[in-house]
């Protein structure tokens, strides 16, 4: 194996990366926050690049789908013109022009729109399958469900304010309770998972386990 | 009743019992009364007591899919600084949110502002948190050009370096790179107060830290846009949208209860 | 100190189960069995902690379900983020077939970029559930609202659910799926499913300093209740 293909090699840039990151956030070193502030713009340029692979393997994919005809392959040519199309318009108008306008306007803005109202249906038919009076806890969970349900209705204060007292009082305490615990043990989490990655005992994000089976 | 058999069958006559309900105030609205949160008062409190001259960053973290609950809350909260004697920078980490900072100044008056001195359009910042980050450690390292491409040497940007020159932030938020991440990137490290305009299933989760004063006000879906519209006066599409809203929830009611009606039913046999 | 005194130790610590990552093995085998493809993925975001513990769950599924014989699917999409994300997505799955020694099981046509917009991505995941009539769903890291539909329709073509449930959607995802990692359970998913002494020891780790936290908690609460509150200034809260 090449030796810039070893793990070593990536668990270590990772390890003095994020040094690097820890020093300068607790101690105000001059010539470290240039260092950071360039890591981070190198970052943000990397991230730019990742969208034209990922773009490549889009069309790889879809294209393949178009070549052999499989199942569903009209969708997958509409994807590969209207990607294509929109992509072209765009390096030709820039983000701001008419045609860009038009499409995002037209096309886009309303399908992300009608997606994400979908979700009050799957939200409803969650609600109608799994707020049933089975047990001691799903009827807790039905009764507070009903509260916060009329406390976020605006309505639901004007029939009756105590449902606004009552909703109140569950988002500022069990809620916030739980929801502070929640994060508070993610929080825990993360920094042990930061430590593991940070000496090089977790690795399993970078590439398999090394445990090749014979 | 065979049309009542199987969750199939079932989920299908809740879909389309909502949508009735909800489509009835779309078309007729009635104008139910709206109560006011506290979150609601203390983000436009904290909007209100903002010194003269201050910077405010406004960002976009949505895209499409959520504009229909936050068109309200930007729109309202866009118009009321353009009343104000603040200075403020619209941009945005997600790659749709650019073209809705431009659609909503085609919904406000900008009255005696000027573009540049008083308000600018810095577009789309790469890197999502990271991005952040660089935004408030050297402003001016990832930021050379405004949303239409123009140089931003001679506006106002040039005093802001950054994220102590920033003196209050307003995260309208779907999800990632919202106001958690503003508040570990401003509030935190130079204590700048951070506003949330948060779609309804992220309340819960930005509650906690408004609680613990680190999020100094909240502006909760469409309700919140509402809210916002009557505290500054100026109905719109948000007041609309309540009673949308009422009838959604009470949808939600009426299928839990018939849930529970054949679920007794079923035991029953 | 808990990472290191597992190294020491004979045994693996003591660490309770976590009916999510366990059933993620049922989850393979019922798919092997029914020859259905199990669809792992791994979110929104950059390299963030729930990303990152995500691909050790993807690395994870695919290794089992090289041992099986079933296919998987890893949709990458959702947002600008997770196209940095995606080169190291590919390289995991590669891996583990590589690992299991299956590479020519590999079909890098499964590791499939969708989209960069959160719901055409969903609405794509959406067609190749259906399309493919996918036997699992494995969703770990961060998700928006659109984990509602996805779970919604995995588990309308009989699919077993097992979803992480971010603070914004944990109550509608567990209403539908099968089973919920909560929190810190999918963040400790590298180290829960490595079975490594000393990974494991580091959660034991985690546990003492959320130990603390209590303490501090109680101690803090009869502090300000008393009058004495001489933890604020200590900590520099």
């Amino acid at each position: 194996m090449a030796w810039y293909k070893r793990r070593e090699i990536s668990m270590g840039l990772t390890s003095l990366v994020i040094l690097i990151f820890l020093i300068d956030f607790n101690l105000d070193i001059p010539t470290l926050k240039a260092v950071t502030n360039n890591l981070t713009t190198w970052g943000t340029v990397i991230g730019a690049f990742a969208i034209g692979l990922g773009y490549i393997n889009m069309y790889q994919h879809y294209g393949r789908k178009v070549q052999r005809k499989t199942p569903g392959w009209p969708y997958a040519l509409w994807l590969v013109i209207a990607t294509t199309v929109v992509t072209l318009v765009g390096a030709w108008q820039g983000r701001t022009g008419d045609l860009m306008t038009f499409f995002y306007d037209s096309f886009v803005g309303p399908l992300d729109a009608t997606f994400y109202s979908i979700a009050i249906f799957y939200m409803a038919s969650a609600a109608y399958r799994a707020f049933k009076f089975r047990s001691v806890e799903s009827t807790i969970l039905l009764t507070c469900a009903f509260i916060m349900l009329l406390k976020n209705a605006p309505i639901g204060e004007v029939i009756w304010p105590g449902f606004g007292t009552i909703g109140t009082w569950l988002m500022n305490y069990p809620v916030m309770g739980v929801s502070r615990g929640i994060t508070l043990s993610t929080t825990l989490g993360s920094v042990a998972l930061g430590l593991r990655v940070l000496l090089g005992k977790e690795y399993s994000y970078l590439a398999g386990t090394g445990e090749r089976k014979e | 009743m065979s049309i009542l058999k199987g969750y199939e069958n079932q989920k299908r006559l809740v879909y389309i019992m909502l949508f009735i309900l909800v489509a009835i105030p779309y078309f007729k609205p009635i104008g139910l009364p709206v109560a006011i949160n506290d979150y609601t008062r203390d983000f436009y409190d904290t909007l209100v007591e903002m010194p003269e001259g201050s910077t405010i960053l406004v960002h976009y973290g949505f895209e499409a899919g959520a504009w229909g609950e936050l068109e309200s809350q930007c729109v309202s909260v866009a118009q009321h600084l353009m009343k104000l004697p603040v200075k403020v920078i619209f941009c945005s980490t997600w790659g749709m949110g650019p073209p809705f900072i431009e659609r909503t100044f085609d919904y406000i008056n900008v009255g005696s502002k000027v573009y540049g001195e008083d308000y600018i359009n810095i577009g789309y910042i790469p890197g999502w948190e990271t991005g952040v980050a660089a935004l408030a450690n050297d402003f001016h390292s990832i930021v050379s050009v405004d949303y239409f491409g123009d140089s931003i040497d001679g506006t106002f940007l040039d005093d802001v370096n950054d994220g102590s020159d920033i003196d209050l932030v307003i995260a309208f938020e779907c999800g990632s790179a919202g106001s958690g991440t503003f508040r570990q990137q401003y509030q935190v490290p130079f204590g700048t107060p951070v506003l949330s305009g948060a779609i309804g299933v992220i309340v819960p989760g930005v509650v906690p830290f408004y609680n613990s004063g680190h999020i100094s006000g909240i502006l909760a879906s469409v309700r919140g846009g509402a809210e916002y519209e009557i505290l500054t006066k100026n109905p719109g599409k948000g007041v609309v949208g309540t009673d949308v809203l009422t009838f959604a929830h009470v949808g939600v009611i009426i299928a839990v209860i018939i849930g529970n009606i054949i679920y007794f039913r079923e035991r029953g046999k | 100190m808990s990472m290191n005194s597992a190294s020491k130790s004979a045994e693996s610590p003591y660490i309770r189960r976590v009916a999510g990552l366990d059933a993620i093995e049922e989850a393979i085998e019922r798919a092997a069995e029914m020859n259905r493809p199990i669809l792992s993925g791994y979110g929104l975001g950059t390299f963030n902690p729930s990303t990152l513990a995500a691909l050790s769950i993807v690395g994870y599924v695919t290794r089992n379900a090289a041992r099986t014989g079933s296919e998987i699917i890893v949709p990458a999409g959702g947002d600008l983020g997770t196209s940095i994300v995606y080169p190291q997505a590919i390289e995991t799955v590669r891996s583990a077939y590589d690992d299991e020694g299956k590479l020519e099981d590999y079909n890098p046509e499964n590791v499939v970029f969708l989209s960069e917009s959160q719901f055409a991505w969903a609405t794509a995941q959406i067609g190749m559930i259906h399309e493919r009539n996918v036997g699992a769903l494995i969703l770990t890291g961060g998700y928006g609202p659109e984990i509602v539909a996805l779970s919604e329709e995995a588990k309308s073509v009989g699919s077993i659910v097992i979803v992480s449930g971010g603070l914004y959607s944990l109550c509608a995802t567990a209403c539908i799926a099968d089973y919920v990692l909560i929190g810190e359970e999918q963040i400790a998913a590298g180290a829960y499913l490595s079975r490594d002494p000393l990974q494991i020891g580091s959660i034991r780790g985690q546990d003492w300093g959320r130990l603390i936290a209590i303490a501090l908690i109680l101690i803090g609460v009869i502090a300000k209740t008393v009058g004495f509150d001489f933890l604020t200034p200590l900590l520099g809260l």
